[in-house]
């Protein structure tokens, strides 16, 4: 509605030029209006350079630099046309002596055939073929819809989904930081099991002190009186079980509070992951391997609260129970502390290399694991096509070749894992050594204050205390870098933007009339070649319209493009006047009932299959919807009624029994736009009358496309149209169509009749 | 079969039954595993005329007619270096010398990087552009450095 408006401005668009453009211009356009312009990015051998074109109404102007320009006036110019390439298309001028190109990638494809359009209005000539005038406030919409905001902060342009937030700035941050903030909710735990933490750290340390008491005040204690020593060994001993309850209960509640954080956490990120996952398009799970996303759902969720809970508090009390074991050395003997840390140098370089090395494996080892996984989940899917193919032995085979991939990857991880760590721990315990041997020496020879048979007790304990955390350090190196690559794969979906999406002002409308239009639309599913073409044509409400043409032609994608499934590359789909982007997703496809060329049924009872598009419908009315679709008598037929499991893909039923469930799901949603494709391609031409016969009751009132190979079954449609190649070719009745020369309906018809007239002989 | 080159650029084609077709287009069946064969001649339409079996086997005039229009019209540009792949935003940006010029493009998920079974890859960009990677082994240290992490 926004748009109509301006259809009054009408006239001249100008749109915007880059400033690097017009700084190249120089002036050259003075006030001329820029009719169109384009960018182009390959030379004539097909080598990355830049230029631009600018359309004016009296010529063109080719931009290479500031320098060199030419210019081609319109009236010199005879053809234009485009010429598709493979991965790239050149547009072709002819002017009277010579043969201009301008050559591009997919990049510029789109710039390039509006430039074109605009140009072809201008020529005269007949040899340039006319699209439609398209007016110029669609173009305006298409280039609003490509056209970005550009982000303060990185420049980087934001798609219209981020509502202004640029997405790239809230993400650059590191991937760890994001993760914490997944357990932002919790904070006040999380900080009260670190305030545990700390406490039980200090718990920790504390039993050296106390062992260094007993031996030089109460056991050794050669300066003190009996008596005093049995006194100060009774109080050190009670010290030390008082320090060791409390650092047990301590750590008993730290324990206990991070698993409940951890078990939240996981289950908000694999809440958030789902979640994000149904707000992608289908091209985003085109694309994908269902094995590959259930891992990220599953697995790596739980790896990762497995870090954000445990690695990250115990990377913090390791670094505490470090600091401590350090100044407490230092405190009672600085020369001994030096000792003991000597080999700290080799351990973390060892460590930090380590780590290094992992880090990349990690990732390497996902892919693998994903891809063995892969062949599993493929292969299940198909398991019918692999029986009736003896495909057995290959797909055994090709697991195999995966499996043992995978296990060559890991066993390289372990090697560096495991072939290092007697390296470190062999390090760690021979400065053990040293501090015997050293610290032995300084007490026997030179004895005094700090040199006592307790310091070195307490160095002993205090350098098992110190090299413990390390090693746990390293290992949480180890899990952090599993981590990290989890948190990657998982970021991945939260990261991607949903194509499709409600914008912020999205209306809500009580309800539908039914009304369908289609204006200039064009589409594509991959960039290259069109699927639709210039799309011109309105449904009315209550009109039942039958959609035919050759397998191929597009009819699956136009239904596509109503409900949404995709947004349209080009023009746009109006529903009521309008624009289907602009209504509320949900709602819209609320008043959308479909019956998909395949269907596909939920692992669940016939009747929750039938109630998926209104959970709230009661058991009357799910059997009346059954009967309307004709598959009532066969429900009841079987042994469990209703209440018949029907397996992954409703793999119990047969192909029409499958259709026949899904069109009752259709007609219980009870929508005001009913899409029928290919619905009852699987019946016998009987069962299909009779159900056409209940849907004509039913289709009344509502706008209904119907798709259909088998001409009999858009009998009772009130217009045909006839799909080829993406465009519209031939639009009227049935009566108006069949005899039209050339027709690719009449052929069509001709053929079906023809074929059942020769059964009927036979 | 012989091809003749028009002065307005298009090939038209003589077949062996003395047929001709004019702006005749040609595709390779397998333009990863053989390159070089199954050349599908078409018509404007996109309906076959005939396939060359192998480039080999024409004239050596006809074969560079062939092979300037397959040149001419195909642009799968042949990563040769990669300078940088950075990750930060979500998707991939790659910085890459190719046989075309440098240019950086954007991945919009691993996805989009096709491992082929002979060790190549293919890589398509956000707009749809396919950039043709050799094999691991075949890259400098410096390449091999930086993709390895988006492998
Ligand atoms: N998800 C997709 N990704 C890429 N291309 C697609 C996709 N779906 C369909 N296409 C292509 O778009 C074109 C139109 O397909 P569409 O499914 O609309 O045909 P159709 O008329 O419904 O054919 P049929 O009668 O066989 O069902 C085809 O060339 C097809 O290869
Ligand atoms: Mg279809």
């Amino acid at each position: 509605m926004i748009y109509q408006k301006d259809v009054s401005r009408g006239g001249q668009i100008v749109p915007d030029l880059p400033r690097e453009l017009h700084a190249q211009l120089n002036g050259e356009l003075a006030d001329e209006p820029v009719l169109g312009w384009s960018e182009f990015d390959l030379d004539s051998r097909n080598r990355f350079s830049r230029s631009f074109a600018i359309l004016t109404p009296t010529r063109l102007i080719e931009v290479h630099s500031e320098k060199h320009k030419t210019i081609i006036p319109i009236a010199d110019i005879r053809s234009a046309k485009v010429s598709e390439g493979l991965g790239m298309d050149r547009l072709i001028l002819q002017t009277q002596d010579r043969r201009i190109e301008f050559r591009y990638s997919r990049r510029f494809r789109r710039d390039a055939v509006r430039l074109h359009r605009h140009l072809s209005r201008l020529l005269p000539d007949e040899s340039t073929p006319k699209d439609e005038v398209r007016p110029s406030w669609l173009e305006k919409i298409e280039r609003q819809a490509e056209q970005q905001q550009i982000c303060d902060k990185c420049g980087h342009a934001i798609p219209g989904y981020a509502d202004s937030v640029c997405p790239r700035c809230s993400q650059s941050r590191k991937i760890l930081w994001r993760l914490l903030e997944v357990a932002r909710p919790y904070r006040t735990l999380v900080i009260a099991a670190v305030v545990l933490t700390l406490i039980h750290a200090g718990f920790t340390a504390l039993p050296g002190v106390v062992q260094k008491h007993i031996v030089d005040d109460a056991i050794v204690g050669t300066s003190l009186s009996v008596s005093q020593r049995v006194q100060n060994l009774v109080f050190w001993a009670l010290i030390f079980a008082l320090v060791v309850v409390g650092s047990e209960v301590i750590g008993g509640g730290r324990m206990a509070i991070l698993a409940k954080v951890g078990t939240c956490v996981a289950r908000d990120l694999r809440h958030k992951v789902y979640q994000h996952l149904h707000s992608l398009s289908l091209r985003f799970f085109a694309k994908r391997r269902t094995g590959s996303l259930i891992t990220r759902v599953t697995n790596d969720t739980d790896r990762l609260w497995d870090f954000i809970v445990f690695s990250s508090v115990n990377v913090v009390r390791d670094v505490l129970m470090i600091m401590v074991a350090v100044s407490v050395m230092f405190y009672y003997n600085w020369q001994l502390a030096f000792i003991a840390l000597s080999p700290l140098p080799v351990i973390a370089g060892v460590t930090w290399w380590r780590g290094r090395k992992m880090h990349k494996i990690f990732g390497r080892l996902w892919t693998y694991w994903s891809r063995m996984s892969a062949v599993v989940g493929d292969a299940m899917s198909g398991v019918r096509v692999v029986k009736a193919f003896a495909g057995e032995k290959r797909e055994i085979a090709r697991f195999d070749e995966r499996n043992e991939a995978y296990t060559i990857k890991e066993q390289e991880v372990n090697r560096t894992w495991f072939v290092l760590q007697p390296v470190v721990s062999g390090i760690m315990r021979l400065s053990m050594l040293l501090i015997w041997v050293v610290g032995g020496y300084l007490v026997i020879y030179h004895p005094n204050e700090r040199n006592t048979v307790g310091t070195l007790m307490l160095f002993t304990f205090y350098v098992g205390m110190f090299f413990q955390p390390i090693g746990e350090l390293a290992n949480s190196a180890r899990m952090v870098t599993r981590a990290a690559s989890s948190a990657q794969r998982v970021f991945e979906v939260l990261d991607t933007p949903p194509e499709v999406y409600t914008r912020s002002n999205a209306i809500h409308k009580q309800s539908v009339e039914g009304k369908i239009e289609f204006r200039n639309v064009g589409f594509s599913y991959e960039g290259s070649q069109p699927a639709l073409v210039d799309v011109n044509i309105q449904i009315e409400p209550g009109e039942m319209v039958g959609l035919c043409g050759h397998s191929g032609a597009g009819k699956s994608t136009f239904v596509n493009l109503i409900c949404r499934f995709y947004d349209v590359t080009e023009g746009q789909i109006l529903i009521d006047g309008v624009d289907v982007r602009d209504y509320d997703l949900q709602w819209l496809r609320q008043q959308i009932g479909v019956v998909l060329q395949e269907p596909y049924l939920f692992h669940g009872t016939i009747a929750e299959n039938i109630r998926y598009g209104r959970p709230d419908a009661t058991d009357e009315e799910v059997m009346n919807a059954a009967r309307a679709a004709n598959a009532h008598d066969f429900i009841v037929g079987f042994q469990d009624g209703y209440d018949t499991m029907v397996g992954e893909r409703g793999q119990s039923l047969s192909g029409g029994e499958r259709q026949r469930i899904s069109i009752a799901r259709a007609i219980l949603h009870n929508p005001k736009i009913l899409i029928l494709d290919e619905a009852t391609s699987s019946l016998d031409s009987e069962t299909e009358r009779q159900i056409q016969q209940a849907m004509t009751r039913l289709v009344s009132g509502r706008t209904t496309i119907a798709i259909a190979h088998r001409l009999s079954t858009l009998q009772a449609a009130h217009r045909l149209i006839v799909l080829d190649k993406g465009r519209i070719v031939e639009e009227g009745t049935h009566e108006m169509l069949k005899d039209k020369e050339n027709g690719i309906y009449a052929k069509l018809f001709k053929t079906q009749t023809e074929m059942a007239r020769q059964i009927a002989l036979k | 079969m012989r091809f003749i080159l028009e002065p307005d650029g298009t090939i038209t084609l003589l077949g062996t039954d003395g047929q001709t077709t004019r702006d005749v287009r040609f595709r390779r069946a397998f333009p990863w595993s053989k390159p070089r064969q199954y050349i599908s001649v078409r018509d404007e339409k996109g309906k076959e005329q005939t396939m060359i079996r192998s480039l080999d086997e024409l004239e050596e005039s006809e074969r560079t007619i062939v092979e300037t229009w397959l040149d001419q019209n195909s642009f799968i540009p042949l990563i040769r270096r990669v300078e940088k792949v950075n990750t930060d935003f979500g998707y991939q940006e790659w910085q890459v010398e190719t046989d075309r010029g440098k240019v950086t493009f954007r991945v919009q998920e691993r996805e989009d990087i096709r491992f082929l079974p002979d060790g190549r890859f293919s890589i398509k960009d956000a707009d749809g552009n396919i950039y043709a990677m050799p094999r691991l082994s075949d890259l400098d240290p410096m390449s091999l450095k930086a993709v390895e992490p988006v492998l």
